[in-house]
């Protein structure tokens, strides 16, 4: 702190990091959440995961005269994690074939590919809803066939396109779901549903006491989310969640969704067919062909690479969206 | 002296046989109910069963009321009273609609809802109770009017062995060829036969969710 200058320490951080405190000669760096940081009066936004870190300061002023520091930290741990994966129908038909993956701890894994790729069939690896007929699914270190299934999927929260909401059930009941289950007391749970509804946008006080049957499809969606994250497990499981929505509601879940994402810092595993969606929500992409996985990139990797799968995916999108377009 | 005097005069007996009646039907009810639901759950999570109990329950459908009553007059301790032996046959009577509705309201749950309810981790029993059970209420509810309705109906034969009820008045009615003690039968039980369909119609409309 003896300079008079300006100053600030860019730490090129992973997702696990929070509340990582490093103490050096000049000045401190906290880490706030994943990749903010603040030091020196500055916030960096640094990001996380991937070679390509582009390193942006939100106030391009105060940087001046920045002292750029790496600091190595280690990698997130894998907490998910795919081995030689298959899944046979009981005719024998392959859905799956020789999957390898691994998920870290806090980033959002987009499974892209078309209808019948393997994307839902690998989410339902992952809670158990179906067991591999070879290989082995791995969740925090432990295959799922020796996972107790109700243990495993409360851990787990899930979320599919047609939501699943209980039509028989108010927003309340339906996003206290999971904590009625797990046994909490009626004002914990209570408090808990409120805290969501308004964590997803949605007023408590308007919202709460409706059949899913007296919401539009986005607010249906919403109160899905809510309820995936009612018991606020680590992982969370998106099958094509927005996608029964009208263009523009999509676009705006979405947009909430990110910012919603970076706020919890779980993590997510999220089977979309939609590119742009999987560009921008996620951490690292999976790119998923006939039951194979082609590639894990990120997004940069992903619009620049040359893998003439990917290539093939992006012209077949885009060919796709001027069809639409067009129309 | 018309019909109208007729029932006055005989108000006590048309009450009483009118109750008898109502036990008959509401005894075997409950049973049926109690015996055919969790038939029709048992049918919903063990697919083997379904031939051997849909197919019995179908067969016993097709057995003539009155064959019914006789096959069972032999049975050991049905035989020894005649309502027991009526409440039996009324139930097996009642079960069909009963066991096809359970199981078809259940199966008919969404199937988003339920991959739900099991990704969030619900037991197998918490699924039944909390969500199938409650979604297929309605389909079920449906099929205990029915067999409800049928079973009003059928009780009427279960004079013939003895049992009682308003049936009754129709055997005496047919036997004297008198026009009025048949009605006095008759009557009372299409009036509960529509009374049970009316209420449980309207309850039936209080479980519909779209």
């Amino acid at each position: 702190m003896q300079q008079r200058r300006p100053e600030a320490f860019i730490l090129i951080t992973r997702a696990d990091d929070m509340g990582y405190t490093h103490t050096g000669n000049l000045a401190t760096i906290e880490c706030l959440r994943n990749g903010i940081i603040r030091c020196a009066g500055v916030l960096v936004i640094a990001p996380w995961f991937g070679e390509a870190a582009q390193l942006t300061c939100e106030n391009p002023d105060l940087c001046f005269g920045v002292h750029l520091h790496m600091i190595v930290v280690p990698e997130p741990e894998v907490v998910i994690e795919c081995r030689g994966v298959s899944y046979h129908l009981e005719g024998g038909r392959a859905l799956l074939s020789d999957l390898n993956l691994q998920i870290r701890r806090g980033e959002t894994l987009v499974l892209l590919g078309r209808s019948g790729s393997g994307k839902t069939t690998t989410l339902k690896l992952i809670n158990k809803l179906l067991e591999p007929t070879e290989g082995q699914v791995l969740v925090e270190g432990r295959a799922t066939s020796a996972w107790d299934p109700i243990r495993l999927r409360r851990r787990i929260g899930y979320v599919i396109q047609e939501v699943g909401l209980f039509p028989h059930f108010t927003v309340e009941r339906n996003v206290g779901l999971v904590p009625s289950l797990e046994g909490w007391p009626a004002e914990r749970t209570c408090a808990r549903v409120r805290e969501l509804l308004d964590l997803v946008g949605l007023e408590a006080e308007r919202f709460a006491g409706r059949f899913p049957r007296e919401l539009s499809g986005g607010q249906r969606q919403r109160v899905g989310v809510a309820r995936a994250l009612a018991a606020d497990p680590p992982f969370l499981l998106m099958d094509e969640p927005f996608g029964a929505l009208d263009p523009v509601t999509r676009a705006e879940i979405q947009r909430e969704f990110q910012t919603l994402e970076r706020r919890l810092q779980k993590t997510i595993v999220f089977v979309t067919h939609d590119l742009r969606e999987g560009l921008m929500l996620a951490t690292r992409v999976a790119l998923m062909e006939g039951g194979r996985l082609v590639g894990v990139y990120t997004p940069e990797e992903f619009r620049r690479a040359s893998d003439p799968a990917v290539m093939a995916y992006l012209q077949a999108f885009e060919t796709a969206e001027t069809t639409r377009g067009g129309e | 002296m018309n019909i109208l005097q007729f029932f006055w005069k005989n108000q006590a007996q048309i009450y009483e046989l009118t109750l008898e009646h109502l036990w008959l039907v509401g005894i075997s009810m409950l049973l049926a109910v109690s015996v055919g639901v969790p038939l029709g759950i048992l049918l919903t999570r063990r697919p083997g069963f379904r031939r051997t109990i849909l197919g019995g329950a179908t067969i016993v459908q097709t057995i003539p009321s009155l064959a019914l009553f006789g096959f069972l007059l032999p049975a050991p301790w049905l035989g020894e009273r005649a309502d027991r032996l009526a409440i039996t046959a009324l139930t097996l009577y009642a079960l069909l609609p009963i066991i096809q509705n359970t199981y078809a309201g259940i199966k008919r749950v969404d199937s988003g809802v339920r991959e739900a309810a099991r990704g969030m981790g619900m037991t197998d029993f918490e699924l039944l109770i909390q969500v199938e059970l409650p979604l297929a209420f309605g389909v079920i509810l449906t099929g205990v009017r029915v067999a409800t309705v049928i079973t009003v109906g059928v009780a009427t034969i279960a004079a013939a062995i003895g049992a009682g009820g308003l049936g009754e008045f129709i055997f005496r009615g047919l036997a004297m060829v008198d026009n009025r003690v048949i009605l006095a039968g008759a009557i009372p039980a299409a009036l509960m036969a529509l009374l049970a369909d009316f209420f449980l119609s309207r309850l039936e409309r209080r479980f519909r969710y779209a």
